[in-house]
């Protein structure tokens, strides 16, 4: 054998070498702007860090902290951002559970001198009945009073369903910015941010967080693929989705997993509820007529999302999933956060092909949830949190939300495409900027939220959707097939719009009160029922409709 | 005397491994567990493993996750030994290229690898393409082939995926047969699949079990391939899901108990039916080395073409990555319509990269010493010593493929957390010795399996030689032991180093800080990039692979004429 045929050591070494040259040949063969420097400095005038968890993505990250490193540098303080990304919303959330529960034992224990129990451990990140005593109201107050932290400063993104979340279990603390700026925070002020948009709350009372930018859930689809299924008008609203021939053909997000995919299905049950409430008796009272829309609203809601859950290819964790398999084909329609829509346009157009992908918004039935930033308790840099917050809701921070890449105020690499929430940014002498023509506060108008009517069971709506949709999937969609094929006879159709186990008054009641439990074990009974139920019911229905019946 | 300090050299190395198996692998994972055995008053309980069990759809969820692990294993067993024996059997044109190109299939982040499959296989993928343009789907009509029938999808993919674990292990093995046996046995008349079933496969049972054992308990608990076909009635994609949840789950925790006993129970089983792991090598001598045949030349056209079809399929994904992250559009179309470097600029340049290179190495390098470290002396204890303990010692050693890496990574958390006597590990501050610890115990058993499956080959007789003309343990270790194991260590080196580079959920947990982030991380942050994530994440994934072949090559250079050709082109050669 000769040598040449061998493999030379020098030669690997060079090759490996090389490989590891490639990026900093791509760095330096970059268009644009230097490189920023890493967040270490040693120097002795080394920058002040402030801490933020986020599940944002590098874009964001990249574009925020590059503004408010310049914003601060303009104020004579040198300053960096340390993103903490532990992974997606659920991950966040769990770590900070984690974290704060650490500190906290380590306070009752140490500082306090008392004794870690079960008891203390589910009560002092839970609100507290009102004049609630004993150990565990004791746990409560004390860390309601303490400055235990998790190492972090601010928590930043996530919807606000986990502003909600981390503020009711108190985790998240007042900031001061809401009373210290009436000019964004007064109400009725021209120009201020309304507390609620169409029922959504845009900042919470007690300060403890603000939304700083907003999004909505809607629809995006191939075209090709509604061809390919002979659908030759874009869905614009949800019970388009419930048409048979999306069969295996949707991509949602599980409300289990996402407070503002959840927020999401709640408005078409609203939305069902509200048009409920105009087939009402006229002449009842209007308590009857509110009992009536509920209990009506929420069972044709059910139904329609059934028969949505039927055609659906999956219910995903992951929300930019759903516009990549839209985009590459695999989906003809998902349910998508517009500012993924958006960007998914935007790339496919960068590729040659804008006519591709397209969005709707159903007007009507979607909610704006606000994207919070929450001050946490014991913030290790108060003060620049605080900053960071009033740079956010300031018009520099806001123009990153949606100014096109290089515009005067814009992002410099990354256009968001996210709608920011401070609402003179909506002015026509700044559509020339902007990527959106999206008005949040005009769209919103045409719904009327009614919270008391649906905001106490969106927990308790999520579970139902697991048991009736997500995890009998094949057997439903196997159902609903059998019912489309045989042209939905009555007495199968009848029985798979039998909502018996989950009627209003069961969800509200029973179901409601087992994921209340202290013990999971009832929340466990229940999802075991719900879904052999379910299982049965549609296996039944699949063979009545095969018979024709 | 020297018995004495033999078993005190033994009793302390099982408690130092036992204890460094206690403390990063069993107390973390208790932590992540705790929640399915006690109850919210603190009592234990198995009332939510019941739960679990009630449930119909965890248990066919966990039926198809048996199942899927049944069926990958004798695919990759069946793919991976038979272009082993092919490829260590016969010199045949192309061989050191194709030998060479067989784990590249192991060599893309998890992610990665399923973006290259969606455009082969989604709907307006690749393959759909090539069936257009043969006029095979009437109507413009595109068959969703990753969907409909899921089983046979997830089965096939995962075992393109996993057989090189088999090739690796199975060709090491085959290395250090004996060639006298086979050629005695020849002598008497016995060919082909006889000589294979009688003579090789026996002396390559230890190599086999060592891949069929990982592939196993890697294919039960395969979350990206199910994940990727939305296969969601599968157990790990239930426990990922429950993972997910912002509300309690009761269930998710029951299940990853469930998984490890059935993953204990599963080794236990394999162990069982191939049988005689424990057994050393028979010959009282050195084994003359085996040397590949030259057959007829068409037999080695044939072989070139089968070889070359198998290591083809298996590299499609790799092949449709590269092709992606130099794509300007690939929809509907068999090749891209249009190329450009901008992806990969963009991405292999940016800001990220070159501090997560940096940080990669750093971790992996500490991890795979470590896994080698650790490994061998478990492998050791097992296979040699037979040491009281060192079975239980072995089996632990296994969980790290059967728990679900999130789980995991939030163990490790708890563990140094604040107020914990290892706070000083806070991964916070500085992730480096935690995330070396969880890539060395993650990625231990596949150093432990080959270097078991390397002392169960190598004749015990030989060490005794030497030790009868008066050298010590370690000498005897050092000159004659470990030379001839060192096929086997590379081969289980080779995985560990290249799946650590690799790792997902322990990178994405525990580096928190950009400063920390290692290569994966990286890579996942790139692909959340909105529109062309998707390019960015697939030109990560090419350096990746580059780097990782380079490195493969620069070790089998390095450390040529210590082997016996693992990944090498030409044993015969070498071994002279």
């Amino acid at each position: 054998m000769t040598s040449s045929r061998r493999l030379s050591p020098l030669g690997a070494g060079a090759a490996v070498l090389a490989v590891l040259g490639l990026p900093f040949l791509a760095r330096s063969a970059r268009p644009g702007p230097a490189p920023s420097k890493p967040a270490a400095d040693t120097r002795a005038n080394a920058p002040e860090t402030l801490i933020v968890m986020t599940p944002s993505n590098e874009a964001v990250r990249y574009e925020l902290g590059r503004a408010f490193v310049a914003y601060m540098g303009r104020r004579g303080r040198k300053v960096e951002v340390d993103w903490r990304a532990v992974g997606g919303t659920a991950e966040i959330g769990r770590y900070l559970t984690a974290q704060y529960e650490a500190s906290f034992r380590r306070y009752w224990t140490g500082a306090l001198g008392h004794r870690w129990s079960a008891a203390v451990a589910g009560a002092f990140a839970r609100p507290a009945a009102p004049g609630a005593t004993g150990e565990a109201a004791e746990a409560r107050r004390a860390f309601l009073a303490s400055n235990v932290g998790c190492g972090a400063d601010l928590l930043f993104g996530g919807g606000s369903p986990e502003g909600v979340r981390h503020a009711n279990a108190g985790r998240l603390v007042d900031a001061g910015v809401v009373t210290r700026h009436p000019e964004l925070f007064g109400g009725d002020e021209p120009g201020a941010i309304p507390p609620q948009l169409a029922g959504e709350p845009l900042w919470d009372r007690e300060g403890r967080w603000v939304g700083v930018c907003l999004s909505s859930f809607g629809i995006c689809f191939n075209r090709d693929g509604l061809a390919r299924l002979a659908l030759f008008r874009p869905p614009t609203a949800w019970e388009a989705l419930a048409a048979p021939r999306y069969q295996g053909e949707l991509a949602l997000a599980d409300p289990t997993k996402s407070g503002s995919v959840a927020t999401s299905f709640e408005m078409i049950i609203q939305s069902q509820m509200s048009r409920a409430l105009a087939d009402a008796p006229p002449g009842a009272d209007p308590a009857t007529r509110s009992a009536f829309a509920r209990r009506e609203g929420w069972a044709r809601a059910m139904r329609l999302i059934r028969r949505i859950g039927a055609n659906a290819r999956y219910f995903t964790d992951a929300a930019a999933k759903i516009p990549l398999d839209v985009s590459t084909g695999d989906a003809a329609a998902g349910m998508c956060i517009d500012y993924y829509g958006r960007s998914q346009i935007e790339a496919s157009a960068a590729a040659g092909h804008p006519e591709r992908v397209g969005f709707a918004s159903p007007v009507g039935e979607t909610a704006y949830n606000a994207d919070p930033v929450g001050l946490l308790r014991g913030a290790p840099h108060r003060e620049l949190a605080v900053a960071f917050i009033e740079f956010l809701l300031s018009e520099e921070g806001q123009k990153l939300w949606d100014f096109r890449r290089g515009t005067p105020g814009g992002p410099d690499r990354y256009t968001l495409r996210r709608l920011p929430i401070l609402p003179r940014l909506y002015d026509p002498a700044l559509e020339e900027y902007r990527a959106d023509a999206d008005n949040p506060y005009e769209d919103a108008k045409s719904f009327e939220y009614r919270e008391s009517w649906t905001e106490p069971l969106v927990g308790a709506m999520a579970f139902i959707i697991r048991a009736m949709c997500v995890e009998p999937e094949t057997e439903l969609a196997d159902a609903y097939r059998a019912l489309a094929e045989a042209r939905f006879p009555p007495r199968a159709t009848s029985l798979f719009d039998d909502l018996a186990l989950v009627d209003y008054a069961a969800a509200s009641g029973p179901i409601r009160a087992a994921l209340n439990a202290p013990d999971p074990l009832e929340q466990a009974h229940w999802a075991t029922r719900l879904t052999r139920h379910f299982l049965a019911l549609y296996r039944e229905v699949a063979a009545l409709a095969r018979q024709g019946l | 005397m020297a018995s004495g300090g033999r078993r005190s050299a033994v009793s302390a190395a099982v408690v130092f491994v036992g204890g460094v198996l206690a403390l990063f692998l069993v107390w973390p994972l208790a932590e992540a567990v705790r929640g399915a055995l006690v109850d919210p008053r603190g009592r234990l309980t198995i009332a939510y493993v019941a739960a679990v069990l009630d449930n119909p759809v965890y248990v066919t969820g966990f039926e198809h996750a048996l199942a899927i692990a049944v069926a990958t294993t004798l695919v990759s067993v069946v793919i991976g030994t038979g272009l082993a024996t092919v490829l260590a059997g016969y010199d045949f044109p192309g061989k050191r290229w194709l030998r060479g190109l067989v784990p590249l299939p192991l060599m893309l982040p998890p992610f990665v690898g399923a973006i290259g499959i969606r455009q082969l296989f989604g709907r307006e993928g690749v393959w759909n393409a090539f069936l257009g343009a043969l006029h095979l789907l009437p109507g413009g009509q595109r068959v969703d082939w990753l969907r409909d029938g899921r089983f046979a999808v997830v089965v096939a993919l995962t075992a393109l995926h996993l057989f090189p674990v088999v090739y690796l292990n199975v060709q090491a093995a085959l290395t250090r047969r004996d060639a006298d046996l086979e050629d005695a046995a020849r002598g008497l008349g016995c060919h082909g699949l006889g000589l294979f079933w009688k003579i090789t496969l026996p002396s390559i049972l230890p190599g086999l079990f060592a891949a069929a054992s990982i592939v196993l308990i890697w294919s039960f608990t395969e979350l990206g391939v199910p994940l990727m076909c939305d296969y969601t009635r599968v157990t790990s994609v239930q426990i990922f899901s429950g993972l997910k949840d912002i509300g309690r789950n009761p269930f998710v925790y029951a299940l990853v108990v469930i998984v490890l006993a059935a993953t204990t129970a599963l080794y236990g089983t394999i162990r069982m039916v191939l049988g005689r792991v424990g057994t050393t090598g028979r010959a009282g001598r050195s084994p003359r080395p085996y040397m590949p045949r030259r057959p007829s030349p068409m037999a080695a056209a044939a072989m070139t073409v089968a070889v070359t079809a198998v290591v083809g399929v298996a590299a499609l994904p790799n092949i449709a990555v590269v092709l992606l992250a130099f794509a300007r559009d690939w929809y509907g179309t068999i090749l891209p319509s249009g190329l450009t470097i901008e992806h990969f600029r963009a991405a292999v340049g940016h800001d990220l990269v070159v501090t997560s290179i940096g940080n990669s190495l750093r971790y992996v390098t500490l991890s795979t010493g470590a896994d080698l470290a650790v490994g061998t002396v478990i492998a050791w204890l097992a296979v040699r010593a037979r040491a009281p303990g060192a079975r239980v010692v072995d089996a632990l050693a296994m969980l790290p493929l059967a728990v679900p890496g999130l789980v995991m990574a939030f163990g490790y958390f708890a563990i140094a957390r604040e107020g914990r006597p290892l706070a000083f590990l806070n991964p916070v501050k500085n992730p480096t010795a935690l995330l070396v610890i969880a890539y060395t115990i993650r990625r231990l058993p596949f150093v432990i399996r080959s270097a078991s499956a390397g002392f169960a080959q190598v004749s015990v007789t030989l060490e005794e030689a030497a030790a009868s003309v008066g050298a010590g343990r370690l000498a005897t270790f050092a000159r004659i032991t470990l030379p001839l194991i060192t096929p086997q260590l590379l081969a289980g080196g080779v995985l560990a180093f290249a799946l650590s580079m690799l790792e997902v959920s322990d990178s994405l947990v525990l580096a928190q800080r950009q400063a920390t982030y290692p290569i994966t991380k990286t890579v996942y942050e790139l692909f959340q990039l909105l529109g062309e994530g998707r390019q960015m994440a697939a030109a990560l994934g090419v350096w990746a692979m580059l780097f990782l072949v380079t490195v493969v090559w620069f070790v089998t250079a390095a450390l040529r004429g210590r082997l016996d050709g693992v990944f090498r082109g030409d044993v015969n050669d070498d071994s002279r």
